[in-house]
């Protein structure tokens, strides 16, 4: 009879899930088989046994770090005390991946608990650079850079999100997080073909992908319409999924997690998302190599 | 309006105080482009508010979710948060609670809300944390707040104004409270002067 084992069962190879305190005791608990977890570090650092709980996580899964709070567009600068406690939180985890938003969250001293539009012109691409470049310095290692989830643009705007992403790609050799979710999403709001986003997505660039699910809410503005709202409160939408393969046949095989940050489900539901998002992978890896074949 | 710190400025009134007047000249998305900024305010305010009403649920379960909401909607207006990490935000609203006009008339409502604060940073404490805190009280609140934590609270009770000097210790979890002498009390928060040994 042969025996095998898998040594590491949880790995990158497979898709993570966001783990969030809700779920941590089950997940410590049970050791359910995902590929990695990713963690929000704001939600850690005012919770000692919550950290205690994931170190010992950490023992087993691949751990990514997710910031939402390095708010790395802002004019006013990097919460420097911000950095400091999430390079501390980096330094006990050895996270296979560290990664925020090109989005930002603070100015004049206040945080907004939200990711907020950019403009997309010389002046933020040189202020993303810099703060860019002072958060991986403060990290010591690189930071994954995320597009947004849109709802309004800015008129100041010179150039595209996507030409602002290959000039930062450009600048920085910087890898880029992929949120398909964030592309459908963006795409049905702002009114442009989110395949020819992917399409034109800086593909060396990509270090990650991420899928989650949004809320559609009517559009006040136009009779009949709606806009989808970044909520993360529900499964992956299956326009979304239909992305995900298309950015898998352009990407190839990429580590993916799947988000649900409110009204969390049972952790099986969660579970149940991330082993989808292994069968696309593998149904379109399989597509790919027949192909070549 | 041409800047990133003007663009950020006028985002920053549209979403804490819902004026978006300076931004909107440069909004794009739709038809009214304000509406779908709202989105984000709507955001700032509901999540801030929903982790203040779930930071506090004893307050709630005092006086009831109504006010404590009201307040806390109120309070995320006034006093953005400063710090990415919202299970940080809210030290200043047990204050904040007992002076809004709902809650003047429960002389005891800011120190049982900033009592029930403490107890929720040290529920979460560790060995390697700081798991102990000192808390000077008028009331005996801690034995209120303690029908709350072994849902035993009688149909009547009647809370007594007495000073109660609390050492809270907290370690995964579990929370102790024990009353102390009013000197042991000022022993064990005063600091050592230089050169004394205990």
């Amino acid at each position: 009879m042969a025996i095998t084992s898998d040594a590491r069962p949880h790995t990158a190879e497979r898709t993570g899930i966001g783990l969030r305190l809700p779920h941590i005791a089950e997940v410590v608990a049970t050791r359910p088989l995902v590929g990695w977890l990713e963690i929000h570090p704001e939600n850690f650092l005012a919770n000692p046994h919550g950290l205690e709980l994931l170190t010992d996580l950490a023992r087993d899964y691949p751990i990514s770090v997710h910031t939402v709070g390095i708010s790395i567009g802002s004019a006013d600068g990097i919460d420097r005390e911000h950095l400091r406690r999430v390079r501390g939180l980096v330094d006990r985890l050895h996270p296979v991946l560290v990664s925020g938003h090109l989005a930002w969250s603070t100015v004049g001293g206040a945080y907004l608990n939200d990711l907020l539009p950019l403009p997309y012109t010389v002046e933020t691409l040189r202020v993303v650079v810099a703060q860019l470049t002072e958060v991986q310095e403060g990290l010591g290692r690189a930071y994954v850079i995320e597009n947004p989830s849109s709802y309004v643009s800015l008129a100041t705007s010179t150039m595209t999100e996507l030409e602002f992403l290959h000039a930062l790609v450009h600048e920085t050799g910087c890898r880029l997080l992929c949120d398909v979710s964030n592309v459908h999403l963006s795409g049905h709001n702002m009114g442009y073909d989110p395949y020819r986003y992917i399409d034109e997505f800086p593909a060396a660039a990509v270090a990650e992908l991420h899928l989650g699910g949004f809320t559609p809410e009517d559009d006040d503005a136009t009779p009949g319409g709606t806009l989808l709202v970044d909520t993360h409160a529900h499964a992956v939408a299956a326009p979304a999924w239909e992305l995900y393969a298309h950015a898998i046949h352009r990407f190839g095989q990429q580590p993916t997690m799947v988000e649900w940050d409110n009204d969390l489900p049972a952790l099986a539901v969660l579970l149940g998302e991330a082993a989808k998002a292994d069968r696309v992978q593998e149904r379109i890896t399989e597509e790919r190599h027949a192909h070549l074949g | 309006m041409r800047t990133l710190a003007d663009i950020q400025a006028g985002i920053r009134d549209a979403v804490v105080n819902g004026n978006s007047a300076a931004v909107a000249p440069v909004l794009l998305g739709g038809t009214q482009p304000e509406q779908r900024l709202a989105i984000h305010r709507r955001h700032y305010i509901a999540s801030l508010t929903r982790a203040l009403v779930e930071r506090f649920p004893a307050t709630v379960w005092l006086v009831g979710s109504e006010l404590v909401t009201h307040a806390a909607t109120s309070f995320v207006r006034e006093k953005p948060p400063s710090r990415p990490c919202i299970a940080e935000y809210g030290d200043g609203f047990p204050r904040y609670l007992g002076a809004h006009p709902a809650g003047q008339s429960l002389p005891y409502l800011a120190q049982f809300a900033e009592l029930e604060w403490h107890l929720g940073r040290l529920a979460l404490a560790t060995d390697e944390s700081a798991n102990v805190q000192y808390v000077h009280l008028d009331w005996a609140l801690d034995e209120l707040i303690g029908l709350y934590l072994t849902d035993t609270a009688p149909d009547e009770y009647a809370l007594r104004r007495e000073d109660a000097w609390l050492e809270i210790r907290g370690l995964r979890g579990e929370l102790q409270m024990t009353r102390l002498a009013g000197d042991e009390f000022a022993r064990r928060v005063s600091p050592r002067p230089a050169g004394v040994r205990s």
